[in-house]
């Protein structure tokens, strides 16, 4: 099982629009446990990560389960699944991921969409907008690291390398 | 002529994260807005404003948390999540950034009722993206405080 298949899984589970076996799980997070990888031939490898990652991306699947079917959807939704992805691979090869906070996700008043990573000495955001195009990612850190401000556009196209770039970031100043 | 600290209301529980606030308390949202359609709330200086008060003593703080605003005619409490307390030289020092210098600042501008009301100012030249960093450096860098609305 991919990924991508793996959260697809997750979020048409939650969103009840596909019949599934596990309709007692009381809550998203039981299911991102409970799901079991070790049951399939491929992928993951232990339960611990569906409890880590899902603690990480949990208010990002029930933003995404509120929102209107739109362009903005679409990438958040690459954000989520890509964030899930990158976080599994470096838990996969033993980074700590546990101790990391949640993704905080709001809808601004202008209509976009901003997913904030918020630690005591640096923030990590996504602004996703009612125009794609503008669309960008920030990382902001105090003087104990060096007072960084970057930013930059993203797109459905270049997300990857840049969420592990800003993943490996956050475990490496954590 | 300014103290040392400034107060920005919240509006709601959404701005909040855990101990600190999101990033979107200091978005110029009228800027934003206005570069889809026209520049109404834009001023003839060039700037775009979002009040705050400064902290000159403690009314000032009950000033604002005691603020209210008309919603389908009943008053109603504005800054529903309480205040976040803002040092002023950690906001000086982000905006004295080369790409900031006297684009992004602030002004003390006295309103009825309200000695203590002032504005931060971003000006149109900057992108929205500049903006929302900002927004991210003093949300990081410059939030002292969160006072809850049952403070006072």
């Amino acid at each position: 099982m991919s990924t991508r298949d793996y959260f697809f899984n997750i979020i048409q589970d939650t969103s009840g629009n596909i019949s599934s076996d596990d309709s007692n799980y009381s809550s998203a997070e039981d299911k991102f446990v409970q799901y079991n990888p070790t049951s399939g031939s491929q992928g993951y490898t232990s339960p611990v990560i569906n409890l880590s990652v899902s603690k990480i991306v949990q208010n990002l699947l029930n933003e995404f389960q509120n929102l209107a079917e739109s362009d903005q959807k679409t990438l958040f939704l690459n954000i989520f699944l890509t964030l899930g992805k990158i976080l599994t691979k470096y838990y996969s090869q033993s980074f700590e991921i546990s101790h990391l906070p949640p993704l905080h996700v709001v809808i601004a008043d202008d209509g976009s969409i901003l997913i904030e990573w918020i630690f005591t000495d640096f923030r990590v955001a996504f602004s996703i907008e009612t125009n794609l195009s503008e669309s960008s990612w920030y990382l902001v850190t105090n003087k104990k690291l060096e007072e960084i401000a970057k930013s930059g556009y993203i797109s459905n196209d270049n997300l990857e390398g840049l969420i592990d770039e800003i993943v490996h970031f956050v475990i490496e100043n954590t | 002529m300014y103290p040392e600290r400034l107060i920005r209301g919240i509006p709601n529980k959404t701005y909040l994260d855990e101990e600190t606030v999101s990033a979107h308390l200091f978005y110029f949202n009228k800027m934003a807005e206005s570069k889809k359609e026209d520049n109404q709330s834009m001023r003839e200086d060039g700037f775009y404003e979002e009040s705050i008060n400064w902290y000159d003593n403690e009314k000032s703080l009950q000033i604002l948390l005691q603020q209210t605003k008309l919603v389908k005619e009943n008053s109603e409490i504005q800054f529903k999540a309480g205040a976040a307390i803002l040092n002023r030289r950690e906001l000086d020092h982000i905006r004295n950034r080369h790409i900031l210098i006297n684009k992004y600042t602030y002004e003390r501008k006295a309103i009825e009722g309200n000695v203590y009301h002032g504005n931060l100012l971003c000006h149109s030249d900057i992108s929205t993206k500049m903006m929302k960093m900002v927004a991210q450096a003093i949300a990081l860098l410059c939030v002292e405080e969160i006072v809850p609305p049952s403070s006072l």
